[in-house]
């Protein structure tokens, strides 16, 4: 609890900053107040502390918000670089930002569908404004108006399941619809439509087939750093949420909506890595390839097994790193511009060794080459998904990571192609190489040693 | 002395090396003597271990065991020797005929800048066809028979900036290979059979095994193709005769004396195993056969003067097939015996034409040098004579036990035998007057810088030619008062044949009467033939057209080989390359490279279309999640 | 430890050039290649035939350490002698290939050799790995050195054929993973060792489809047919040391891997699939030989060459024989000396004369005796003549197969015939004749000598003493057989 209020008072607190001009303190007190949420957070483990039933801090959510927090972290070290020569409402990015990792926290830590349902609103509402944060930029208004539109249609459905099960059980609480759900032999049609219209507002916030068609736009559209926020937080946020309400619900009637998930991750996966194949801008093909991850995220909460969760956590883990540190490359490299086509990274290598080891490791990580974490990810979600007998899906998963080869590597190609002349030394801050070198250190810390969090958030 | 019968292939090889890694940097001189030496103490060595072979017969066979090789459960092949009568006696022509050609090779090669690579191949050939020879197992043999490959495309391809003799370099060595394919595979099947390549052990066993056995009827098939190989016969002889591109004394030493007569080897070598396979024998008789009078008849319009010898060694080569298909083995080796040294002796002495001539090889533009090179003349008159078959030269006796078998086997064979060597009689005489009698042909420069060869040569030859004279006399048949003593000799390695046959009953023998007469006809066709090459050729001085001159169709196929060469070109040589550009082009470029990019093309596709669902219509956008939602509450209402 | 060490080796020395000048990475490879083939050396004189009776039983030279505990995977390590041999194999021939490149200036060397090195240790790790995720990931960390040396220094349209050939490989690695995975399933103890993996009694139908996974993502690797679309141009575009990597020691993970990992574990759906893989592999033979004949580059004719030379020794293994095995280890270790020695003379007269094309090629052998003297013995050992190491293997492989089938042998003898074609053809093209075009051509410089001199020393030697590398892998060979033989009936 103690979390929440204090990244909330934060928020407040960086906004009052922006209000009297205090650019200089926004970070400090930014990362200092993260550090500090990030402890409060770590003092909640192993209390499985249930605030009136509608938060329950146990080592799940414990754990999903210190990713989150550490990933909040980097970003803000990036965006300092990003937005280093922006004088106005720097504040308000980062306020909001800290807002949305509130929402987020919620989703980790709800025991009620009233909470999830807040969470998720107030995760949304914040990203919508992120999405627009570049006012003068016109793609930048467009993805912040696509993605509300269809984040409010995909919210409808979201409460319309809510209100269902409400209707069904006759209460908000996980504990108590599981009882119902578990309890009764062959459940009313309603309760499982339901169950299915939740799934689909979750599917929509996580990016899945047939619900994903906002990602690429609004990823594209959005300024880098906050498609960057959205791949990682908000994804991870997302997922956890997901993971959360089915394992503690929904388990044990598997047959109704496991179908129907089953069809979506392999959609999922299929649809995100072929469509990233043809793409010439960096970003959107970063944007499909947050839609593949989230298909093999799916595929854990699909397998519903003792290691899901850990799988889960170590994937989302892998994969924010390496996306932080891949984002981050592609803001360095194409300064301002929204405009990042692939052959932006041509020459890279040439005179900025390290950005290129960065580069590498992060696709390579994120294509899931051993012993990259990204690798152990995939490894851990295989196996998840091998335990519950989903061989054919994860068949189909290999398939994909197969195919996300070609575009994972297209940039590495191109950092080392060394006709024309290569790229010119690329100037940054310290916090920004801090970033990478970290990202690069992490990425192949878990990689060798998973055992790090292979077994969070455990139970 | 047996103790050091490890020097005798072990000099050689030393030979080899010194003169591989030194010789460029010695004076030539020393270069050559090191390397006969090489080859001469190896020669002592082998008389040494021969005598008591002579003194006592049918002694036992010395075996010894130098190390393994490779030991794998039951397979074992150890570097092992067997010197029994058949190896000594190869081994004495193989190093005292070596020797001889190493000497006359001092002069022959005088002036060549590769003067010392040609003694060292010279002697490392000289190594492996000892190691052929000594070896107790098909894998020694083996070793030898291809590194006697190696050593014959090495000095075929002597002169290597010369394409036309790198190309025979690799024919040879190509169609050698076809060869040892199947005598590898007749190894492998000998090895499932026997479990066992020592020769020993071989022929004990395969005394309790019945005649015409299928195992045994293939292995001899398959070690017959080897020799088909390596020995020239039809269809595989066509390398031969390119061949001759190498020095002359190589072909001397290789492509008449030694090498070839390799199968003979293996053959007599394995005399149980064919005995044991009737059908085989059939084959083989065939075969040499018709070899020996098909080269015999090419022989008869070639006009390069070691093109002749060529196909008359390829067709002598017939004979002796001939004689092991008739399961006469010691006839076989006594003809591969005589025929060594008058072959040698002819080929040297060609080559010692062709160096007075400065290179000339053409008969037509020679003529008359009977004057200038007397004693190149005389030896030649004699191996002449030797090969003809006239009494009492080596030649006659060989040759005639061949057709007196062949006799006794069926009177057509040897009707047929016959007229072989009337054919050979004619070609060499037909060579002998054209190069020696009648008008000088060639040009002035080459007329007066005619000069007879230096010692070197000449003495070699000299030698050569009294052994042609005297190696008849080893095996004198009764009729005429010998004592078959080469036939002894080979008894104890002839013993498991001779003892199958018994259980047949199968004994042929002719009536010395009619071996005499046999004998008389044979001899006067020869001489009737001699007189006819005498009349055409040096009473008339008939000279062969020249190139281009108008010609009989027949006389034509007969200049032209039968266009043997040109149809393995068209049939086998060409089709094979180009069908490997083919294969490369559709099979591998348009078929498996195409599926496996098409996948990925596919993939490539698939995405192209995929972009199309993402028109950045938010209307579009909604519509579809729409229809997810309702199919996917379609699935659910369903799936209750 | 010391199996360890192999590996950590070569890791820690390929961090290291990064500390010395630029100029100075090529010694220091060759130095860090040297002191670990001295330290193989040293591993080898420890290594008693006797003392280890199986892969496990050796102490000696396993270690076992937690590597991620949850999971059951360890750091799992240990030689035998089949192991033994792929380790020298490796480290006698790195300082070798690191010298081919003496007389070459590589653009960012430090980069070059520090892939080298990696590969090295990945490569090693391979052939010691007894636990199987360790076993995966040194499989796929071999991959990336030799990918980026292709990448970066190959020669052109580079880009298409690396990726190819990545994509490629990692299709049959990752089927191969989701094969471990499953194996791992299987297990009572839930672990990746080796041991537990041998324990394993799966049924029939279970070895089929574990079989297949195992096996394709090693046809590809070795490459048989029909999986071998991407070797050529692999081999052809790659910087000539990549090539000597690739073919020398690469493709052997996948032979290797095949006694390691396929042979014990799905004994059944081997000896019911061997007809499948040996049409498949002498198929293969006579297809790649017969490609080869027609090839106008050196180096290509090169690579097909080797796909018709791992097609046979494939075919050996899969008779299930001790000549076949054994004619396999051995020609696993003539191949890639052979192997080094071709694409280096390709290398040396791609310096000298700046084409691989036969046809521009010729007259060289008397402007470089000694070299074309090199290349000849290199030449006739691939063609596999008697007392050259090239025959040992070639011999026993094709009895193995003789003893399986006639058929077989008699179809993969062509390979003898066109092997001589192809090659002789190559050699009497290139070397000999007169070539106006070719003036010059140095004969071989002192580093030049250090490679050729001692690869062709090796041919003579295992030509003429094949024994010890028999005795070395004689109790493998058995180990393996025995194995095999209890597994083919499963305790239902």
């Amino acid at each position: 609890m103690s979390t929440l209020v204090l990244l909330s008072l934060l928020g407040f607190l960086v906004l009052f900053l922006g209000a009297f001009h205090q650019k200089k303190l926004l970070l400090p007190v930014a990362i200092l107040g993260l550090v500090a949420a990030f402890i409060t957070n770590a003092l909640d483990w192993g209390t499985n502390h249930l605030w009136y039933n509608m938060m329950l801090y146990d080592n799940y959510a414990v754990s999903f918000t210190g990713l989150m927090i550490v990933t909040l972290i980097l970003i803000l070290l990036i965006a300092s670089y990003h937005f280093r020569n922006e004088d106005s409402h720097v504040a308000d990015i980062y306020a909001l930002m800290i807002f949305v990792l509130v929402g987020a926290l919620v989703m980790t830590s709800y025991s009620s569908l009233v909470m999830l349902f807040v969470g998720i609103e107030i995760l949304s509402i914040a990203l919508y404004i992120l999405a627009g944060s570049r006012r003068l930029n016109l793609a930048s208004n467009e993805a912040s108006l696509k993605y509300f539109l269809m984040g409010a249609f995909a919210s409808g459905f979201l409460l319309f399941g809510i209100t269902l099960m409400y209707g069904v059980t006759g209460s908000f609480d996980l504990a108590a619809i599981s009882d119902y759900a578990n309890g009764t032999d062959n459940l009313p049609l309603i309760f499982n439509t339901g169950v299915v219209l939740i799934l689909i507002g979750f599917a929509f916030k996580i990016g899945a087939v047939p619900f994903h068609f906002w990602t690429p736009d609004v990823y594209q559209g959005a300024p880098t750093l906050i498609t960057a926020f959205m791949a990682t937080v908000v994804k991870t946020a997302g997922i956890a949420a997901f993971y959360r309400l089915f394992d503690t619900c929904f388990s044990g009637i598997d047959g109704v909506w496991y179908n129907i998930l089953w069809v979506i991750a392999v959609a999922t996966i299929l649809l995100g890595n072929i469509s990233a194949v043809m793409q010439s801008e960096a970003k959107r093909m970063l944007a499909w390839s947050s839609v593949a991850h989230a298909g093999y995220l799916l595929l854990p909460v699909l397998a519903l097994n003792e290691l899901s969760s850990s799988s889960i956590f170590y994937y989302t883990a892998a994969y924010s790193v390496a996306s932080v540190t891949a984002f981050g490359v592609l803001i360095a490299i194409s300064q301002f511009n929204n405009e990042m086509p692939v052959d932006n990274y041509k020459g890279l290598a040439k005179n900025n060794p390290m950005m290129t080891l960065a580069l590498v490791v992060s696709m390579f990580s994120l294509a899931g080459i051993p012993p990259l974490a990204g690798f152990f990810g995939k490894y851990f979600v295989f196996l998840t998904a091998m335990e519950s007998n989903l061989n054919i899906a994860v068949i189909i998963a290999i398939a994909g990571s197969l195919i996300g080869i070609y575009y994972y590597f297209r940039p590495v190609i191109f950092a080392f192609n060394n006709d024309g002349q290569p790229m010119e030394r690329i100037q940054t801050s310290w916090t920004f190489n801090f970033v990478l070198a970290l990202g690069v250190f992490l990425t192949l810390l878990l990689g060798i040693f998973p055992d790090l969090l292979a077994n969070l958030p455990g139970n | 002395m047996k103790d050091l019968a490890w020097l005798i292939p072990a000099l050689p090889l030393i030979g080899f090396l010194f003169s591989i890694f030194f010789g460029k940097r010695l004076p030539k001189n020393l270069v050559a003597s090191v390397a006969s030496v090489a080859v001469l103490v190896p020669f002592i060595l082998t008389v040494s271990i021969f005598i008591p072979f002579v003194n006592t017969l049918d002694a036992e066979p010395i075996r010894i065991l130098l190390g393994e090789w490779i030991q794998i459960g039951k397979l074992s092949v150890n570097y092992s020797f067997q010197l029994d009568q058949l190896s000594l006696m190869m081994m004495l022509v193989i190093t005292g005929v070596g020797f001889l050609i190493h000497v006359y090779s001092a002069g022959y090669m005088h002036d060549d800048p590769g003067f010392s690579r040609f003694f060292a191949y010279l002697n490392l050939f000289i190594f492996f066809m000892l190691i052929l020879v000594m070896g107790s197992n098909y894998i020694m043999l083996f070793i030898g028979w291809e590194g006697v490959g190696l050593c014959s495309y090495l000095l075929i391809g002597f002169w290597y900036k010369n394409p036309e003799y790198n190309k025979a370099a690799n024919k040879a060595f190509i169609m050698n290979r076809i060869g040892d394919l199947g005598l590898l595979l007749g190894i492998f099947l000998l090895y499932l059979r026997f479990s066992t390549l020592e020769y020993n052990r071989i022929s004990l066993e395969a005394l309790d095994i019945m005649s015409g056995d299928p195992i045994i009827r293939n292995a001899t098939l398959l070690l017959f193709v080897g020799a088909i190989g390596k020995s020239a016969q039809l269809p595989l002889f066509t390398w031969l005769p390119d061949a001759m591109a190498g020095p002359t004394p190589v072909s001397a030493l290789i492509h008449a004396a030694t090498m070839v007569t390799a199968g003979v080897y293996l053959i007599i070598r394995s005399n149980v195993l064919f005995t044991l396979a009737p059908f085989t024998q059939e084959i083989i008789m065939i075969v040499g056969l018709c070899t020996a009078l098909f080269a015999a008849s090419i022989g008869l319009k070639q006009n390069d003067i070691k093109k002749v010898l060529a196909y008359s060694t390829v067709s002598q080569l017939g004979y002796m097939f001939f004689a092991l298909g008739l399961g006469a083995y010691s006839a076989a080796y006594f003809h591969l015996f005589t025929h060594a040294f008058f072959k040698a002796l002819l080929f040297l002495g060609s080559g010692s034409v062709i160096h007075a001539m400065g290179g000339e090889q053409d008969i037509r533009k020679m003529g008359g040098l009977k004057k200038a090179l007397p004693i190149t003349h005389f030896t030649f008159l004699i191996g002449t004579i030797a090969i003809a078959g006239i009494p009492p030269l080596a030649g006659f006796f060989s040759k005639d036990q061949i057709l007196a078998s062949a006799f006794a086997h069926n009177p057509v064979l040897w009707i047929l035998g016959v007229c072989g060597a009337l054919m050979t009689a004619f070609y060499m005489f037909r060579l002998y007057y054209l190069t020696f009698f009648g008008s000088f042909r060639g040009t002035h420069e080459q007329e007066h810088h005619l000069h007879e060869s230096p010692k070197t040569m000449t003495i070699p030859l000299v030698i050569l030619a009294i052994c042609s004279l005297l190696a008849g006399f080893v095996n004198i048949p009764e009729v005429l008062g010998g004592t078959h003593w080469l036939d002894r000799f080979f008894e104890p390695i002839l013993a498991g044949s001779s003892l199958i046959l018994e259980d047949f009953g199968v004994e042929h023998h002719l009536s010395h009467s009619l071996e005499i007469i046999l004998m008389v006809i044979s001899v006067s066709a020869v001489l009737g033939v001699i007189g006819y090459a005498w009349i055409r050729y040096k009473k008339n001085g008939h000279i062969p057209a020249a190139e281009g001159e108008h010609i009989t169709a027949f006389e034509k196929l007969l200049v032209n080989k039968y266009y043997i060469d040109e149809l393995y070109d068209s049939v086998v040589a060409n089709p094979v390359v180009s069908a490997s550009k083919g294969i490369y082009k559709f099979l591998e470029v348009n078929v498996i490279d195409r599926i496996v990019n098409g996948v990925g093309q596919l993939v490539v596709l698939g995405s192209r279309t995929a972009r199309f669902l993402q028109t950045g219509n938010v209307g579009f956008y909604i519509f579809a999640m729409v229809i997810g939602v309702l199919v996917i509450l379609a699935a659910n209402s369903f799936l209750n | 430890m010391i199996t360890a060490a192999l590996i950590a080796f070569p890791f820690l020395a390929a961090l290291m050039l990064f500390l010395l000048p630029a100029n100075a990475a090529k010694k220091g490879a060759l130095v860090a290649t040297l002191i670990q083939a001295a330290f193989t050396a040293y591993v080898i004189f420890l290594f008693d035939i006797n003392e280890h009776r199986s892969l496990l039983s050796n102490e000696q030279f396993i270690l076992s350490e937690n590597w991620i505990s949850t999971m059951g995977i360890r750091f799992f390590v240990g030689l035998d002698g089949l192991s033994m041999l792929m380790v020298i194999l490796t480290n006698f021939l790195l300082p070798l290939i690191v010298l081919t490149t003496w007389n070459r200036e590589f653009r960012n060397p430090r980069l070059f050799y520090f892939l080298m090195l990696m590969m090295q240790s990945a490569l090693v790790g391979v052939f010691v790995s007894l636990d199987a995720f360790l076993y995966y990931i040194f499989w796929e960390l071999a991959l990336i050195p030799i990918y980026f040396i292709v990448l970066i220094w190959g020669g052109e349209n580079r880009v298409k054929i690396t990726f190819k050939f990545f994509i490629y490989t990692l299709l049959g690695s990752l089927l191969m993973l989701a094969a471990i995975i499953w194996l791992y399933l299987q297990t009572t103890d839930r672990s990746f060792g080796i041991d537990a993996f041998y324990a394993l009694r799966l049924d029939p139908v279970a070895q089929r489809w574990i079989f297949w996974a195992f096996f394709i993502a090693y046809a590809i690797k070795i490459p048989l047919l029909p999986f071998h679309s991407w070797q050529p141009d692999t081999y052809t575009t790659a910087p000539n040391a990549g090539s000597m990597l690739l073919s020398g020691i690469m493709l052997k993970m996948g032979i290797y891997s095949i006694f390691r990992w396929i042979l014990p574990i799905t004994p059944m759906a081997v000896s019911s699939y061997t007809d499948v893989v040996l049409i498949m592999c002498v198929v293969g033979i006579i297809y790649a030989s017969w490609i080869a004949i027609g090839q106008k580059d050196l180096k290509r004719l090169f690579a097909w060459s080797s796909i018709a030379h791992v097609g046979l020794i494939t075919a050996g293994i899969f008779t299930l024989s001790r000549t076949g095995f054994q004619g396999a280890m051995i020609q696993m270790l003539a191949h890639g000396v052979n192997v080094v020695g071709l694409f280096f003379v390709a290398e040396i007269i791609q310096q000298r004369t700046g084409t691989n094309e036969i046809a521009k090629l010729g007259g060289i052998r008397q402007l470089a005796p000694v070299f074309a003297s090199c290349f000849m013995v290199i030449t006739f050992a691939s063609v596999a003549l008697p007392l050259t190491n090239g025959f040992i293997g070639e011999f026993l492989l094709l009895s193995s197969l003789y003893d399986y089938s006639y058929v077989f042998a008699a179809f993969a003898g062509l390979a003898v015939i066109f092997g001589a074609v192809y090659m002789l053809r190559a050699y009497k093209t290139s070397m000999l004749g007169e070539n106006p075009a070719i003036t010059v051509f140095a004969d071989l410089t002192i580093s030049e000598k250090l490679v050729l001199f001692p690869i062709v020393g090796l041919i003579v030697f295992f030509g003429l003493f094949p024994q010890f590398i028999f005795n070395l892998t004689d109790e493998s060979v058995k180990y393996l057989l025995t194995e095999i033989s209890n597994h083919m009936v499963p305790n239902l």
